[in-house]
């Protein structure tokens, strides 16, 4: 099978190139991670990151023909050759397929991505209805693998300012937590031009994602919601009415 | 409330519900334009030219390009601002862009307050 890949270590070469392999498959070599591995034994400079092997660790999010993915999860029989890989676009190369995820971890402790609750800790766990509990579903399963994030160009843009469908499906993921105290400070964090607001829908964070997450979704429940704490807080404040209507 | 929600206090909110109030007004301007078009028929030039006639319909039509106007200036900016680093070279790219909206926007009242119904 053909592979073409890109290649740039900073210390030895002036620019990135693509390198192409030809490979010698087993029939046990299912997916494409395998495939890398058998590359791996042919030329050990390439480097990559991976780890669970089974879609757990996001540790091998990288561009696989042209979109996002994990190899470990990704079948060879489902690629068209050659298969081009590169990095995750909209991150810094540090090199081959890996990439400085900083920027990435940056924006998601950015959203606090942990509970907020004032009170004190109860004996055991602090308890949650079947159905608050089930309004989590679909949002903790992320992996950060950053596939969703590096497919927004929004985040390629402005990646100090966006945070990214990743950090905002995780700011989701607490907003929506029942066990949580900090929901007004969290949708606060997020009211400026570009934090949460530079995403314009085009849903490739959803179409990426291995999880089948949506983060789309989650962005645009956050947006909803923001509306209504605006509202709610605008009904219970006195305000300059006009004809009746309260205007500001 | 809604016009709170438009103000500086919201400076994220306050773009994206601007451009989304936008697209929701012409979305329902054109099923209006779709129906008083079905309901009248227009056979040719003078009939279209009733069609415009009311002030009330011309007004909506200004209402309409308005929205249209607003959306895209918004849609646009954004896309500068992403694409175009160079400051001196947005700055222009963005002046021709208000220079576009405006020359529509007098264009549009033009047509419809400038003719002879």
């Amino acid at each position: 099978m053909r592979f073409s890949i890109y290649r740039f270590n900073p210390d030895v070469d002036k620019k990135p190139y693509m390198q192409d392999y030809d490979v010698q498959l087993e029939d046990s070599d299912q997916m494409l991670l395998d495939a890398l591995m058998r590359i791996k034994e042919l030329d050990e400079t390439l480097s990559m990151r991976k780890s669970c092997r089974e879609g757990v660790c996001g540790s091998d999010a990288m561009n696989i023909n042209g979109k996002n993915g994990l190899a470990c999860i990704t079948k060879l029989s489902d690629l068209q050759e050659p298969v081009v890989l590169r990095p995750m676009p909209g991150l810094p190369v540090i090199r081959d397929l890996v990439v400085d995820m900083t920027q990435f971890f940056d924006n998601y402790h950015s959203v606090m991505p942990y509970l907020q609750n004032h009170d004190a800790p109860p004996e055991t766990e602090r308890l949650q209805s079947p159905e608050d509990r089930a309004k989590l579903d679909g949002l903790y399963e992320c992996i950060l693998c950053g596939a969703c994030t590096t497919s927004c160009p929004s985040f390629w843009w402005n990646p100090d300012k966006f945070v990214g469908p990743a950090g905002l499906m995780q700011a989701y993921r607490f907003i929506a937590d029942s066990r949580d105290q900090e929901q007004d400070a969290r949708l606060e964090n997020l009211e400026d031009p570009y934090r949460l607001y530079r995403c314009h829908n085009i849903m490739n964070c959803t179409d990426v994602c291995p999880k089948k997450l949506n983060p789309n979704a989650a962005i645009a429940a956050i947006k909803d919601l923001k509306i209504e704490k605006a509202k709610a807080h605008s009904e219970t404040k006195p305000g300059k009415k006009i004809f009746g209507i309260k205007v500001l | 409330m809604l016009l709170e929600l438009l103000t500086a206090k919201y400076p994220g909110m306050r773009r994206w519900l601007t451009q989304r109030l936008c697209a929701v007004s012409m979305a329902l301007v054109l099923v209006l334009f779709w129906i008083r078009v079905v309901w009248l028929s227009p056979q040719g030039y003078n009939d279209w030219l009733a069609v415009f006639a009311p002030l009330w319909w011309r007004l909506l039509m200004v209402w309409f390009f308005v929205c249209m106007l607003l959306h895209a200036w918004l849609g646009v900016r954004d896309v500068l601002r992403d694409y175009v680093p160079q400051l001196g070279v947005r700055a222009g790219l963005q002046w021709l862009v208000n220079l576009a909206v405006w020359g529509n926007a007098l264009a549009v009242v033009w047509i419809l307050f400038g003719m002879d119904f």
